[in-house]
């Protein structure tokens, strides 16, 4: 390894961290400070979690809704399906995503 | 008491390693396929831990680029992840807080994101640090253990039987599903809402990390705009 490679990494590495503890770190101190956001603040906060949510859904599940190709298109909509009667039927995550993913990869291995 | 809820945390951050393992096992059969050492490829999961942009990163250190074009480019990657901290906040600080903020923050990625929103609030007050910290770790050490794992064996990993890579293509997508049925659609439609159709709109046109970002606030712009708690 050279020294650039690890310089690099350790920023790298140093950037992600800090962008996901920089925002914690400034809203503990406001809440020290007993200052609070407003509002349209705390709402916008609280929707983010949902939306995330739905947009990597659609983000991962978007390359394979190809009406060019069916196979694989049936196969997701057959493991989406999967994943709603599993998690419905036992309420576990961890099911419901094993068999889907079961469902799928037989699925495109068989046509 | 507190060893109980990490351990439960570890238990639940099995789904994230389920979706991570092949993909972390993929980026260490990449990275040393494009010639990258295997201290440098490890050390890259041990060090960023965030995935897509770890991708991109192979692809810059291959090319030799300097530092002030690599960081930028994985820092833009990831810049989403400067909202998730945010939205935990409140459900975390419900009891007084043990653990310093680092150890709340070291693993914040999407999928560690989307599995607390759906089950933090499922956690009793007194358990919730705890149970996240366990769902953070659990999930990094699946990353890396796949990452040392596609470095070990990356030749027999490459000769994989189709039936075990395609389903393995399925595991984030099913997760996602899955995680969104835990959390209540009815009760965050409009958010939900504004998020899928800005998404579906932008993925074909945009890069993926910067259609996250935009559909994550364009459904956050909605909840807020349409109503106070954004249910039915």
């Amino acid at each position: 390894m050279t020294v650039h490679e690890f310089v690099l990494l350790a920023l790298c590495g140093l950037g992600t961290f800090l962008l996901r503890y920089l925002p914690l770190r400034i809203l503990s101190w406001q809440t020290g400070q007993r200052k609070t956001a407003s509002v349209f603040v705390v709402r916008i906060l609280q929707g983010v979690g949902p939306a995330a949510i739905a947009a990597l859904l659609v983000v991962s599940f978007m390359p394979m809704l190809n009406p060019q190709q069916p196979t694989q298109l049936v196969a997701a909509l057959l493991g989406a399906t999967t994943v709603y009667w599993v998690k419905h039927l036992t309420s576990s995550l961890a099911l419901a995503v094993s068999i889907s993913a079961l469902v799928y990869g037989a699925l495109m291995h068989i046509s | 008491m507190q060893g109980r809820y990490f351990a439960r945390g570890l238990v639940d951050s099995m789904a994230i390693g389920a979706g991570y393992v092949p993909v972390a096992i993929s980026f260490g059969v990449a990275a040393i396929a494009a010639g990258l050492s295997p201290m440098v490829v490890i050390l890259t999961s041990v060090l960023v831990f965030a995935g897509a942009s770890q991708f991109i990163l192979i692809a810059l250190l291959v090319s030799g680029a300097a530092w002030w074009v690599a960081v930028p480019a994985v820092l833009l990657m990831n810049a989403r992840h400067l909202f998730y901290g945010p939205a935990l906040y409140g459900q975390l600080t419900a009891v007084p807080r043990r653990l310093p903020l680092p150890a709340w923050s070291f693993g914040l990625t999407d999928e560690v994101f989307a599995s607390a929103v759906a089950k933090l609030g499922q956690q009793s007050p007194a358990a919730r640090e705890a149970w996240y910290v366990g769902l953070q770790l659990g999930a990094y050490l699946a990353w890396v253990g796949g990452t040392v794992l596609g470095v070990v064996f990356n030749h027999v990993l490459q000769n994989a039987p189709i039936f075990v890579t395609e389903a393995l293509n399925f595991v984030l997508p099913a997760l996602f599903l899955a995680l969104l049925l835990d959390m209540q659609p009815k009760k965050h439609w409009l958010s939900l809402c504004g998020a899928t159709v800005t998404a579906v709109l932008l993925v074909s046109v945009l890069p993926v990390h910067y259609v996250l970002v935009i559909a994550m606030l364009a459904g956050a712009v909605f909840a807020s705009v349409g109503g106070r708690n954004d249910s039915a």
